[in-house]
């Protein structure tokens, strides 16, 4: 099977299979790896590429347009907005990644469990997720993070718990195909434990397909993240993050249309860079939408 | 048909059952109780006590729990401490402005989407296809409350051609009703556009795929009639299945959309409610929206059942 070698790394993995190839081929893919590739870096490099300290408040400087000194121009309280943006890409790349690693560790396992034990164990955890699913992922989040607390590590729980039904819902179907299988009937007649068949048979199957869900669902959790913070229910001031960025925005629309722009499309960037990547890796892995 | 729905229902209330509780439980993660809250920081220990042996928050939680949803499933979702005004009544002034809201963002969904869609099945790989897929992507990765916020900038404050913010009903002025809600429409809408395009295109790709297509096309059929008559047609049910499913993003996004132009609907109640700290408006908006999806796909699977022979002729 071509989804076993992905994480075989010296049989010739990833990097010299035609996945790659194919992958490679796709321009749009691409396009979305770059741009991912390149907000991961600028939110490493933050401190090194920022002109400016991005809380520094400047009262001679308000609500300037943008100059040679500030691209960008500076916010309500003379922060340099070219060096928010770059900071806030710390807070989104930190979110998408942190909520989904949640989601996953939460939901991955409970999913494979729940559709290789079957029966009424199943039954019981799949009448969870579906009541998890269906309330609105956002409204959730908001009320997951209303309980807890606004902060920024509460808001990536609160993605995290609400983002979690999806993974176990995909592991489960996953686990339903892979499972009979003549290859785990052969693990199991050989004496191969439960455990060691999810771990080493199960899971190595249904990598690429989590390997998508999860590229996609970083991009939910970005625009989740900022969308909290939007809302002044995730990262706090004074540090910067896009979504609450835009929000501080809205007082000086008319004075200051620049102070909301930027973050804005620094935010439909680095999704629609998350969204290509995980379309070309499902094109390029041969997954099913 | 009968059969068919009640067998559906049954299964529907193990969900609502457990969401109940989730929504429930969820004041658990407070840190201390609500009486905390509604006491406020100089209350005394005593009036502590007392709030909440006034509210039963001393009671074991599965009492708590029963009387809470008891009284719900009523529309009793208890009064806001802060205005002592029960939250039902509140609850009922706010479903029909995002009815409204959604309607009209649903609506214009639907125009754009599914037309955009067979254009790009239809002339799959060429520039058009290309074109609607990439502008699709776009709308989805577009976070609807910087689209709103541009769409002021635009609209209201450099043209002034619309109202940046505020809700009118249509019953008492229509004219400016339509101008107030055309934006916050187009914010909901737009995102729903680009999903109903992808749904679309792919919903006619895997009909145009099919013996009765060639078929109509051997008979000489010309290709308008293929696609409005015999691939439309046939594409349709999946796509306004779809359309119901979409219920939660038209809600999650409500929120976002009323909170930017102060639509004073439930997205807008949630968010004051987590400011002013009234937890319970805070779980009776997220139990009422649970409970609306799990109506609303039960609703998309009788939708699919009756427009679907094959499934209607089966046996169940």
């Amino acid at each position: 099977m071509i989804t076993g070698q992905i994480l075989a790394g010296p049989r010739g993995g990833l990097l010299n299979s035609r996945i790659l190839r194919r992958f490679l081929r796709n321009r749009l893919a691409l396009i979305g790896a770059l741009i991912v590739a390149a907000f991961a870096l600028l939110a490493i490099l933050a401190p090194l590429i920022a002109p400016f300290d991005p809380n520094q408040t400047s009262w001679t400087a308000v609500r300037q347009a943008p100059s040679a000194a500030h691209w960008f121009g500076t916010d309500e309280l003379g922060r340099d907005v070219l060096s928010r943006v770059i900071y806030g890409a710390r807070a989104s790349m930190l979110a998408g990644f942190v909520s989904v690693a949640i989601a996953f560790a939460i939901g991955v396992p409970v999913g494979m469990v729940s559709g290789y034990l079957g029966g009424a164990t199943d039954a019981v955890i799949m009448r969870v997720v579906d009541a998890f699913l269906a309330i609105p992922f956002l409204i959730l989040a908001i009320a997951l993070a209303a309980f807890l607390g606004p902060s920024l590590m509460n808001a990536m729980i609160a993605i995290g718990v609400s983002t979690a039904p999806v993974f176990a819902r995909i592991a489960r179907g996953q686990v339903l195909v892979v499972k009979v299988e003549e290859y785990i009937e052969a693990a199991h007649s050989i004496g191969t434990g439960t455990l060691s068949i999810l771990l080493r048979h199960i899971f190595i199957n249904i990598t690429p397909q989590l390997v998508v869900q999860a590229t996609l669902a970083i991009a939910t959790a970005i625009i989740a993240e900022a969308a909290l913070a939007f809302l002044g229910l995730g990262q706090q001031p004074p540090d910067a993050s896009w979504g609450s960025m835009l929000n501080s925005a809205r007082s000086s629309l008319s004075l200051a249309p620049w102070i909301a722009i930027w973050p804005g499309l620094a935010i439909f960037l680095t999704v629609l860079g998350f969204n290509l990547l995980g379309d070309g890796l499902q094109d390029a892995l041969e997954v099913k939408g | 048909m009968i059969r068919f729905l009640i067998l559906r229902l049954l299964a529907a209330v193990p969900t609502l059952f457990v969401i109940s509780v989730v929504v429930f439980c969820l004041q658990l993660l407070l840190p201390g109780d609500a009486a905390l809250v509604i006491g406020g920081g100089e209350a005394t220990q005593e009036t502590i006590e007392r709030i909440r042996e006034e509210t039963g928050y001393n009671d074991p939680y599965v009492v708590q729990y029963a009387r809470w949803i008891g009284a719900a499933l009523q529309g009793d979702f208890g009064v806001s401490y802060r205005t002592r005004d029960a939250i039902g009544p509140m609850l009922l002034q706010k479903i029909p402005v995002t009815l409204h809201l959604a309607l009209a963002a649903l609506v214009l969904s639907l125009a754009i989407g599914i037309p955009a869609g067979i254009v790009a099945a239809v002339w799959r790989g060429r520039g058009w296809d290309i074109a609607v897929t990439v502008t699709a992507l776009a709308g989805i990765s577009m976070p609807n409350f910087w689209l709103g916020i541009m769409l002021i900038l635009l609209f209201a404050v450099n043209l002034g051609w619309l109202p940046a913010s505020g809700y009118v009903s249509p019953f008492v002025d229509p004219v400016a009703s339509l101008k107030s809600i055309l934006m916050p429409a187009i914010v909901l809408g737009l995102p729903l556009a680009a999903a109903m395009m992808r749904h679309t295109r792919s919903a006619m790709l895997s009909v145009l795929q099919q013996d009765y297509i060639r078929t109509a096309r051997a008979k000489g059929l010309i290709e308008g009639v293929v696609i409005r008559k015999h691939a439309l047609r046939n594409a349709l049910v999946p796509i306004i299945t779809l359309a119901t499913l979409q219920f939660g993003n038209l809600m999650a996004g409500a929120v976002l959309t009323e909170q930017i132009f102060s639509v004073p609907g439930l997205g807008k109640m949630i968010v004051d409610a987590v400011f002013n700290r009234e937890y319970a408006v805070v779980q009776a908006v997220t139990l009422l929206s649970g409970f609306t999806f799990v109506l609303l796909s039960l609703l998309a699977d009788v939708l699919y059942y009756w427009a679907n022979p094959k499934l209607r002729s089966r046996s169940l």
